[in-house]
């Protein structure tokens, strides 16, 4: 998080270029559904707590208004337990979201988003379901994007994104846990936009 | 916007599947792990007793050149890996004063008014001391573990039999209370499996899912 103030100075102060690509850097916060919901004797959650996060979008005209872009997302936050009415931490989780992008107008300053990727997680310790080693899985998301013009060259934006993927790690597999954890994630983040 | 239709229409899809839960798998049994001891009227008292969550992690001590310590740390990654959730989890302190586990490797010594859990290893024997009050539902901590060889010392097979006898004290430890029928157990009375089953694993997740009898108690 502390190169963000000088990462955003270097974005304001970059030389505009001829193409129009765009490079977006944003701050947020993600909120995910819980990964795991297990029933021993009561009922056991495990859901990451709200994670602050970080997003670096690059993004170029693909004719008629839209955009392609590839996007990076980090978000890190305490993986919480509710043990059948106990709660406890268990280490830090973090993820990387790797995301293709299709970006189309709605009004103005509005644009949908939509696009596939994957989601990378992270944990501080590798004990409990991530023993056998931590997921990456498959994401799809979709969301909207309002920016407002503050220079010829610079533009803020507030982005908000709903993503699901499917989760479950190799040590459940293991343990003979079936199907998988169906994790929704809403993001919604605010940051400034430089096209070049 | 025909895009964004498309788009939708396969997000609808992904939102379908996202109502997936993920399934718990049928656990096989578990062994008993909790002691039943007669008591004054006649009835019999249930100890049982797993560490709360608010303990964790549980502070085990150990002297820095103690032949158990290897042992003890390797018990503590097996229990621990014995669980999905963190339901209990163990670090090493330097300050014995503030254990909750002390482990030693001395003959465990006479005490009276004392829950003796021992274990019979071929080179070593094991016992844990649980200073449990049925009446007022406490086990007062520190619990006891004591390690020794049964012959010789310097026998080749020591620092096996030590981390599997430490393993099998620590599973008392834990909440484990009783005896493994099953020679295949760590928690067999007579250990020989360096490590832990998935009968283990299984009993230590069912003990700290239902309810204790015995609560924590005098935490340093």
């Amino acid at each position: 998080m502390r190169i963000l103030p000088g990462a955003l100075v270097a974005l304001a102060l970059a030389a505009p270029l001829p193409a129009q690509t765009t490079l977006r850097l944003s701050a947020g916060a993600t909120q995910s559904t819980r990964l795991v919901e297990d029933n021993l004797g009561g009922t056991i959650e495990l859901t990451p707590a709200i994670a602050p996060t970080i997003a670096l979008q690059v993004s170029h005209p693909a004719g008629r208004g839209y955009r392609v872009g590839i996007e990076a997302r980090v978000a890190s936050s305490a993986l919480e337990v509710d043990d059948n009415g106990a709660a406890d931490e268990l280490g830090t989780l973090r993820t990387l979201e790797v995301m293709a992008l299709l970006d189309g107008p709605i009004a103005r300053d509005v644009h949908w988003h939509a696009g596939v990727g994957a989601i990378l997680y992270r944990p501080s310790e590798e004990t409990g379901i991530f023993s056998e080693g931590a997921p990456t899985r498959w994401q799809v998301g979709a969301g909207l994007t309002w920016s407002r013009p503050v220079s010829p060259s610079l533009t803020v934006v507030a982005t908000g994104r709903y993503a699901f993927h499917p989760f479950t790690t190799r040590r459940l597999d293991t343990l003979n846990y079936g199907q998988f954890q169906a994790v929704h994630r809403v993001g919604l983040t605010l940051g400034v936009e430089r096209s070049f | 916007m025909r895009h964004l239709g498309s788009f939708l229409l396969v997000l609808g899809a992904a939102a379908t599947a996202g109502c997936s839960e993920i399934a718990s798998p049928r656990r096989a049994a578990s062994y008993e792990y909790r002691v039943f001891v007669s008591n004054q009227t006649g009835g019999t008292d249930t100890l049982a007793f797993h560490w709360p969550r608010s303990t964790m992690p549980v502070r085990i001590w150990v002297a820095s050149d103690d032949p158990l310590r290897e042992g003890v740390l390797a018990a503590i990654e097996r229990w621990e890996g014995a669980f999905l959730y963190g339901e209990w989890r163990a670090d090493l302190v330097s300050d014995s004063s503030r254990a909750d586990i002390i482990v030693r490797n001395v003959i465990a010594p006479a005490g009276p008014n004392l829950s003796r859990l021992e274990s019979l290893a071929p080179q070593c024997l094991g016992a844990t001391d649980i200073d449990a009050n049925r009446a007022q539902r406490r086990l007062t901590l520190p619990i006891r573990v004591y390690v020794w060889p049964r012959f010789l010392a310097n026998d080749p097979e020591m620092p096996t039999c030590y981390r599997l006898t430490v393993t099998h004290e620590i599973g008392h430890a834990i909440g484990i209370f009783a005896h493994s029928p099953n020679s295949g157990d760590v928690m067999f009375a007579n250990p020989v499996l360096d490590g832990i089953s998935e009968r283990d694993r299984l009993t230590a997740e069912t003990a700290y899912h239902l309810a204790p009898t015995l609560e924590p108690f005098g935490r340093r």
